[in-house]
């Protein structure tokens, strides 16, 4: 029923930054963008486990609004506590995407 | 009611419930205006259970806001106003305002985050 | 009523209950020197029946008024042949009602409403800090 989160982030792209920058990191330049070296795989697969976390952070928020609205909440620091740890959650997501952003943004620019 | 794309059921359900809280401040405000009016009936609002019916179908949108009189026992002058609990009413109702209020921004807040205006 | 700010319905039965017994005890003492003839009852004092409420949790919810009880309708016999009302004896009945007590029932109901009226309060300020919570 809500909308799906807003997340601009796909696993794969950061993925790929993540096998890029493991291979600069263990000194080979010519390794290709596929690479899965172990660091970049774990660093996606965290990447989505945070998104679906987030994901359920919010809609545990999203639920206990709706009760607040109709009055059934039966206390309301269930409902802060959720909203601000949603709100947390979703900062930091987006903090971390744009730090992978800037990462995968720096090594494409490096000459090879 | 929005007619853009970003709102969701959860910011149309808070503004409903927006609307309806609105409606009963101002029905306990005329209770406590005719406090001693001979043969006013207390005005009850309700809300819940249209908001309820309509999230359970899906479209909280559709919820609406209904007024009827209280059943409460009346005094000699036909007046059943209860200044007591229409002054506790209120200062309860403004509580909830303020909840629903803060959740409704705490969602629009969320959608910047993710936008990126934080 | 409120299931989100449980505690001020607490706060508001309470009220509820000691306004219940100030206006019974205020209804005994207007009616204290009531005066009627040996046929009929004498002014009966008013007691409110109050109750705690429970709701499931044993954190407890309140009190409510679940009855009201009547004193003797027997009343005092006493003895005022200079009375309109008395009878062939000089019998009247008065009612049952000891001032000094109700004077202190009186004092107890004011105490308790203005005790529950704090209790609103407190309680709305607790909730109000919750409300500020992640701000």
């Amino acid at each position: 029923m809500a909308l799906p989160p807003i997340m601009p982030i796909s696993p794969i792209s950061i993925g790929s930054a993540g096998g890029v920058g493991n291979a600069v990191q263990s000194g080979n330049a010519t390794a290709s963008a596929g690479t899965s070296a172990t660091g970049g795989q774990s660093f996606a697969s965290t990447l989505a486990d945070q998104l679906d976390k987030v994901s359920a952070a919010q809609a545990n928020a999203d639920q206990l609004a709706l009760q607040a609205a109709t009055g059934d909440l039966q206390s309301i620091q269930d409902y802060t506590i959720a909203s601000t740890e949603a709100q947390l959650m979703t900062q930091l997501t987006v903090a971390i995407r744009n730090k992978a952003v800037e990462a995968f943004n720096e090594i494409m620019r490096m000459q090879v | 009611m929005s007619i853009t794309g970003i709102s969701d059921a959860v910011t149309a359900a808070l503004h409903q419930a927006i609307n309806g809280l609105d409606a009963r401040q101002q029905a306990i405000s005329s209770n406590i205006a005719n406090l001693e009016t001979p043969n006013y009936l207390a005005k009850e609002v309700d809300f819940e259970s249209s908001l309820r019916a309509a999230l359970d179908d899906g479209d909280p949108s559709k919820a609406t806001v209904s007024v009827s009189q209280s059943l409460a026992a009346t005094r000699l002058n036909g007046n059943n106003v209860n200044i007591d609990f229409e002054l506790l009413a209120s200062s309860e109702n403004v509580m909830r305002q303020k909840l629903a209020v803060q959740a409704l921004n705490a969602k629009y807040q969320l959608l910047r985050t993710a936008i990126g205006n934080t | 009523m409120s299931a989100i700010f449980g505690i001020l319905d607490v706060a508001k039965s309470g009220m509820g209950v000691y306004k219940t017994w100030l206006n019974a005890v205020a209804d005994n003492i207007a009616n204290i020197d009531d005066v009627t003839d040996t046929s009929t009852p004498a002014f009966q004092e008013r007691f409110v029946q109050v109750q705690a409420v429970e709701d499931g949790t044993g954190f407890g919810h309140g009190a409510a008024v679940v009855g009201a009880e009547f004193g003797d309708p027997n009343g005092r016999v006493t003895y005022d042949p200079n009375h309109p009302l008395a009878d062939a004896n000089g019998l009247v009945r008065r009612p049952d009602v000891d001032l000094t007590d109700q004077m202190v029932y009186l004092q107890l109901a004011q105490r308790g409403y203005q005790a529950n009226v704090q209790a609103f309060e407190r309680a709305r300020d607790a909730y109000e800090s919750i409300l500020t919570i992640g701000k």
